[in-house]
């Protein structure tokens, strides 16, 4: 197959699910109209995860650890009406905010490059790290096209004061020097939400709405709407279908729709879908 | 010339030899310390679990409904032994009352401690076991936890190591014989660990397993299981990848 007709075609590879016998593919979608960046969702995601804080000088040595990042963009004022105010420090439309954390990727460009398999997918649609095969090669980082990864350089959580370390939640590891880690859709949460289905007699399936991940517990608008994608009548796959979103779709063609998902030209198959924001441009 | 340089090589290798061994062994003794450190007394198990056939469940009663089985409190020692008159003036019991007194919990130190990057959960397993295939419970918590019912304080006995994790989960994995919605299709279940008669199983099962110990099964005959299983099965049985994150985290 020559490279343009693979190109051509790309949508069709991308066809071929290996889990389809799966019940649950973990897919989440968040609407940016409804994002006021608030913060509370990294806030969330901070006390769940056990993530150190690593304050201002190491974040700006790079060594910032966030697995849910707020990301603050500024609209270059257009039109008319923009031009008297084009020079202010705070243009009159202000920020949008995106949210920007591991996309899940299902061609996911940071599993191959791992040279000790520590990133792979699971057959629900996460791209997994296993904290103890990591070797801190950080090649997974490298290849991340949404620099969502973020590398232990110290061992921050041994820095905690006394009674502090009870405040660390239980159900996942804290992680230690030299190991990569990143957003796992609070598969701690995922995990819980399946073994209660179990405990009822059902492997595998679990009800839309019995598991948030922490972030969409938190956000005080709703934006971030997270549920599974197999399931046609969750809430998720509901917003998908509705903003004419699809999964093995490399470009989505729909001009008047908002769903896109970030970085999808370069098929790696994301499984947050962002609702672009809507502005009056004329105001 | 040449016999002298074999002799070397042989004296350096038996030389590298040694010292290997005397890296290993005292590791080794030193990790055995570890898991069987001195308690505050000696909790005897074979009087409660053995001779009066407590159930494990009473007093581990975390078991059966979530993730870690538990310690007791002090409580519940002294809510049958303020009753037991006749073994009230016995060291380990008076120390137990100090304790009660003193309004103190019992300093145990943890025997099976699994690296926090594991997941073990004991509901899922017990559930399975002692509810749903109705195995006793000194048998199922014994694959795990040895014959508790002869110790006397918890021992470490099982490697508990990933591999011995596996040695169990994936002689099982593939097919299920227990109802599941979705037939055939699930990875990592012990699907065969029941007490089902064989006849009832839809391929052949392994001889398994001496409930007690299901881990000694050879390789060999692991293999020898594998390849009477229906194609389509050993196709998949073959390909399954082991998710990871099932009991990692």
């Amino acid at each position: 197959m020559s490279l343009s007709r693979m190109l051509e075609n790309w949508s069709d590879l991308n066809k071929q699910d290996y889990y389809e016998d799966e019940p649950i593919m973990w897919g989440m979608s968040i609407d940016l109209n409804k994002c006021t960046g608030c913060g509370s969702c990294v806030t969330a995601c901070y006390a769940e995860n056990n993530i150190p804080t690593v304050g201002k000088e190491k974040c700006g040595s790079g060594h910032s650890m966030h697995w849910l990042r707020i990301e603050r963009y500024w609209d270059e004022p257009e039109g008319e009406a923009d031009l008297d105010i084009k020079e202010s420090e705070y243009p009159e439309r202000g920020a949008h905010f995106a949210p920007m954390m591991c996309q899940q990727c299902n061609h996911a460009p940071c599993e191959p490059v791992c040279p000790v398999a520590a990133t792979y997918h699971t057959p629900d649609g996460l791209n997994a790290q296993v904290y103890n095969r990591c070797i801190g090669s950080r090649y997974c980082g490298t290849n991340c096209p949404y620099k969502v990864r973020y590398f232990n350089f110290f061992d921050f959580q041994e820095d905690i004061p006394h009674p502090l370390e009870m405040l660390l939640n239980p159900d996942l590891t804290v992680r230690s020097k030299g190991v990569m880690e990143k957003c796992t859709f609070c598969v701690q949460r995922l995990r819980s939400a399946k073994d209660a289905a179990a405990d009822e007699g059902v492997r595998g399936h679990v009800a839309d709405g019995a598991v948030q991940t922490a972030c969409q517990q938190s956000c005080p608008t709703e934006a971030i709407v997270f549920g599974n994608l197999k399931d046609d009548k969750s809430k998720v796959s509901e917003s998908w279908q509705s903003h004419n979103v699809e999964l093995d779709r490399h470009e989505q063609f729909n001009e008047d729709e908002r769903g896109y998902r970030i970085f999808e030209e370069l098929n790696v198959e994301p499984s947050v879908m962002y609702l672009d924001r809507v502005r009056n441009t004329e105001a | 010339m040449r016999r002298v340089k074999t002799s070397w090589a042989l004296n350096f290798g038996k030389l590298l030899f040694l010292l290997a061994l005397g890296f290993v062994l005292p590791l080794g003794a030193w990790a055995d310390d570890v898991s069987n450190q001195e308690q505050p007394f000696d909790f005897p198990h074979a009087r409660h679990a053995g001779k009066f056939k407590i159930n494990c469940m009473y007093c581990h009663s975390g078991a059966r409904r979530s993730k870690v089985a538990g310690i007791p409190p002090v409580a519940k020692c002294i809510g049958c032994h303020s009753n037991i008159p006749s073994v009230r003036e016995t060291p380990r019991i008076k120390k137990l009352f100090t304790y009660w007194e003193n309004k103190e919990p019992i300093p145990w130190r943890k025997v099976h401690d699994l690296p926090d990057f594991v997941e073990f959960n004991h509901k899922r397993h017990v559930q399975r076991f002692i509810f749903k295939d109705g195995r006793s419970t000194q048998q199922t918590c014994g694959m795990c936890h040895g014959d508790v019912k002869t110790f006397s304080v918890g021992r470490k006995v099982k490697p508990l190591t990933m591999g011995w994790c596996l040695s169990c989960h994936e002689q099982f994995q593939g097919d299920s014989d227990i109802g599941l919605p979705t037939p055939a299709k699930r990875w990592m279940i012990p699907a065969a660990a029941t007490d089902k008669p064989l006849v009832e199983m839809k391929h052949p099962q392994p001889a398994v397993m001496d409930a007690e110990h299901p881990a000694t099964m050879k390789a060999s005959e692991i293999k020898k299981m594998s390849n009477q299983l229906p194609k389509a099965l050993k196709e998949k049985f073959v390909r399954a990848p082991h998710d990871c994150w099932q009991c990692h985290k």
